[in-house]
């Protein structure tokens, strides 16, 4: 059996394999290499279409397309809010998980990209004769962890065993590096595709792969470079883009447009507004201008990763061109003059990455002798901390270390007999935790019983060879291997990728829904007994008002269980959370009091960083 | 040392007789994983080219067909490794590291002079009005410790002198840094 490699990209996707000991991407029915990464559901939200079939039906009445989904991956839905709006999909309400809108139902971007996977696999199916075992998936270097476990998901999903997740510049480099001549170089590889941009500097010795740095903005793209033609059609003409009828269908001529440019000086962009077309002429050199600010973005990324490899532009040899949108003429000639030398692009820039995928599945397949194959020696991208009092991030692992990792640290309680602790993981460069990315929050119980300041708390934490988390906690004075609740912020949890599973396998959606209802059902009678419980014993710590509005919401959520309303349950059990919340703090702080003997409470809440409500 | 595996006498990283992997260490010493020197100055290209020499040996994908257990071994080997490279690349930390036998700040350690802790003080103050002077004052003083810094290590790579001195050293160079950094 075969590994495949497949590139998981934002505008298409490709599956590649090693046959005879060359690498080639596979071609699907109709010979096509690219399967569009576009989806299409009919208005129950049934998948009616993928790929090609789906990015050609865009507009047609009656189905709704979705394109672009892997810049949702991994994102809370706070931040990805105005970017379905710019592409016409409605976010479904939940705070925690990105999830759209689909006819009845809602999908999570990791089901799509899981849908895509599929695809693809079958196509090697197809051309194999047989299912693959396992596959190498390519992800932006500047991927963070929230973002390459809903890619691993997605797999899972899929049914696919994931061998690695590559990045996707390394991937590149492993496709040109195999090309005789390149021993000793040092490569920077600029990979712009249709929504993520990334650049890493690579040493290339006898064998070895070695990423000394990247950097880059997963948020940045060819879907940009659409979005600033529209722009400019969108002035030139004084319409609103509310305006336009059909937002998908906009999108997908934008781009059409967009591939004109880079042959042509000029292009006529064809929308139509409230039913009728609307045309206007667009100059390649306005349109240039307009994505100059994106091109320069691309620059500071290539400076940092430069300087964190401790290099200048002039030790390195080779610079090499990935991704569809390195075919705009402008691009090409913004690298060049950065290097100071003519980019290569030999290889097909869409296949590039999809090959070098395909090259390390086929050294990590079981048969082969490891003696001859090439080794990979990649880097973390973005920096790993906690957070610290005071609302800092505290980095653990720097940016650019060299995987797989571990690192340590020892931290301590704040307050006299504080047994529980939670500890706040955050990816990112920033010094302020709200300007990082939350991976996900630990609570960890059961410590000894000890003045503050005093137990020894040993944070561990591991990078593995795919550039993902994994963090452990030990008490040091007592050797207690305290117990860690792992709740990824704004991932999915592991029960509801089992139900995603057991639905793409029965295709039974009753089932899950009847499971999410049994699940929001018990979290909320669980919520209602504490509130139940702790108003028995201390009614009078209340306000009148606070009393009325936690009875309110308390009968409205009896009444959502008993009606079987799982939105609405989900709603107000986090509605009723919230108003209990200033009580519920008041009798913490008693009985905090009440444990240290009577010290005065306000001193006590500050030092522990709360802030007293009725102060 | 004895193979875990096989219980031969094994040199190495990976035993002749059945190519098991070496226990890793639970606390090494860099150097020695390194087979280099216990030296501060150190020729980076040779700290590299022993990383890659390593990582050949001992980076997980190498070990991909073989047990579980083996896998797990060439997982913290390889973090070592290149926890290793960090600490022996970054003059900082291996001096640190040589002088503490670890390369990070320790609880007890770094114990600031008085004096030292108010002309600080006192530069932090005068970096409000006159940040570009204070800036070179602090390049300047850097400079001076980084200077005292090499001479403890030569004279103890010399004639083993005493580094007893170096985390104070280093815990100014901290400070004077951030001086020197300020935005």
């Amino acid at each position: 059996m075969a590994n495949i490699g497949i590139d998981l990209g934002t505008t298409h996707s490709l599956v590649s394999v090693v046959l005879s000991g060359k690498a080639r991407v596979l071609l699907d029915d109709d010979e096509n290499a690219l399967v569009p990464s576009v989806l299409q559901y009919d208005n129950v939200g049934t998948l009616t279409a993928l790929g090609t079939t789906a990015l050609q039906q865009t507009g047609t009445e009656g189905v709704q397309t979705f394109r672009s989904i892997k810049r949702f991956m991994g994102r809370p839905p706070s931040d990805v809010q105005q970017e379905a709006t710019d592409f016409g999909y409605v976010l479904a309400d939940d705070e925690r998980v990105t999830r759209f809108a689909v006819g009845d139902k809602e999908i999570t971007p990791i089901e799509m990209s899981a849908h895509i996977l599929k695809a693809l696999a079958s196509i090697a199916e197809e051309c194999l004769f047989a299912a693959p075992t396992g596959a190498v998936i390519t992800v932006p270097a500047y991927f963070d962890d929230a973002q390459r476990q809903a890619t691993k998901d997605a797999a899972k999903i899929a049914g696919l065993e994931v061998l690695r997740l590559l990045n996707e510049p390394t991937a590149a480099a492993i496709a040109y590096g195999l090309q005789e001549g390149n021993d000793g170089k040092t490569v920077a590889v600029y990979d712009l595709g249709g929504g993520t941009f990334d650049v890493s500097i690579l040493k290339l010795s006898d064998g070895v792969f070695q990423v000394l740095s990247t950097a880059g903005d997963t948020h940045l793209g060819g879907d940009d470079f659409d979005r600033a033609l529209l722009a400019v059609w969108l002035r030139q003409t004084g319409i609103e883009y509310t305006a336009i009828s059909d937002i998908q269908l906009a999108w997908k001529r934008a781009e059409e447009a967009k591939r004109v440019l880079s042959d042509k000086e000029s292009v006529e962009l064809s929308l139509d507004i409230e039913g009728k077309p609307i045309r206007s002429v667009v100059e390649r050199s306005v349109w240039e201008q307009e994505i100059q600010s994106l091109l320069d973005k691309t620059g500071a990324a290539i400076e940092l990763a430069l300087s964190d490899a401790e290099l200048t532009s002039a030790d390195v040899d080779e610079v090499v061109l990935v991704g569809g949108s390195t075919r705009v003429p402008i691009v090409q000639t913004y690298v060049g003059g950065l290097f100071d030398r003519t980019p290569h692009s030999s290889l097909n820039p869409d296949q590039v990455v999809a090959l070098g995928a395909g090259m390390q599945a086929d050294a990590l397949s079981a048969q082969k002798s490891m003696d001859d194959d090439f080794l990979l020696l990649d880097v973390l991208p973005l920096s790993l901390g906690v957070e610290v009092v005071g609302g800092i991030s505290e980095r653990i692992i720097d940016r650019c270390t060299g995987i797989p990792t571990t690192a340590t640290k020892t931290f301590t309680t704040h307050a006299d007999g504080q047994t529980g602790m939670k500890i706040h993981v955050l990816q990112g460069e920033r010094e302020m935790v709200a300007d990082n990315r939350s991976l996900a929050e630990f609570s960890l119980k059961g410590l000894p019983d000890m003045p503050a300041g005093i137990p020894r708390i040993k944070i561990t934490f591991s990078v593995d060879e795919n550039g993902m988390l994994t963090v452990e906690a030990q008490e040091q004075f007592t050797q207690v291997h305290a117990s860690i609740e792992v709740s990824p912020s704004h991932g999915l949890t592991e029960d509801e990728i089992e139900d995603m599973l057991d639905a793409a396998i029965d295709n039974a959606a009753d089932d899950v829904e009847q499971r999410l209802l049994i699940e929001a059902t018990v979290e909320a009678e669980q919520v209602l007994k504490a509130l139940t419980d702790s108003l028995s014993m201390d009614r009078d710590m209340a306000t009148e008002q606070e009393f009325v509005q936690m009875q309110q919401v308390k009968e409205q959520l009896e009444e959502a269980i008993s009606e079987k309303q799982r939105r609405r349950i989900g709603d107000l059990t986090h509605r009723l959370d919230e108003v209990s919340a200033p009580f519920a703090q008041r009798r913490i702080e008693r009985d905090l009091a009440i444990a240290l003997g009577g010290q005065d409470v306000d001193h006590v809440a500050s030092e522990l960083g709360m802030q007293n409500r009725d102060a | 040392m004895l193979c875990w595996k096989c219980k031969e006498q094994m040199q190495g990283l990976v035993c002749v007789g059945c190519s098991a992997i070496r226990l890793p260490p639970p606390r090494a010493d860099y150097f020695e994983v390194f087979g280099l020197e216990r030296r501060y100055f150190l020729d980076s290209k040779e700290v590299q080219s022993a990383h890659l020499r390593l990582a050949k040996i001992l980076h997980p994908d190498r070990w991909r067909q073989s047990s579980a257990v083996e896998r797990r071994m060439s997982k913290q080997w390889m973090a070592l490794v290149n926890e290793g490279l960090r600490v022996l690349q970054d003059s900082i930390q291996r001096a640190r590291y040589l002088a503490t036998g670890s390369a990070t700040v320790s609880e007890t350690g770094g114990k600031m002079d008085s004096g030292f802790l108010e002309t600080i003080f006192e530069l932090q103050m005068r970096a409000m009005e006159e940040p570009e002077v204070v800036k070179l004052e602090a390049q300047t003083m850097l400079n001076a410790c980084t200077s005292d810094l090499e001479a403890i290590f030569r004279h103890w790579e010399e004639s083993k002198g005493d580094l007893s001195m170096v985390e104070d050293c280093l815990g100014q160079m901290k400070y004077l840094n951030n001086l020197v950094n300020r935005p």
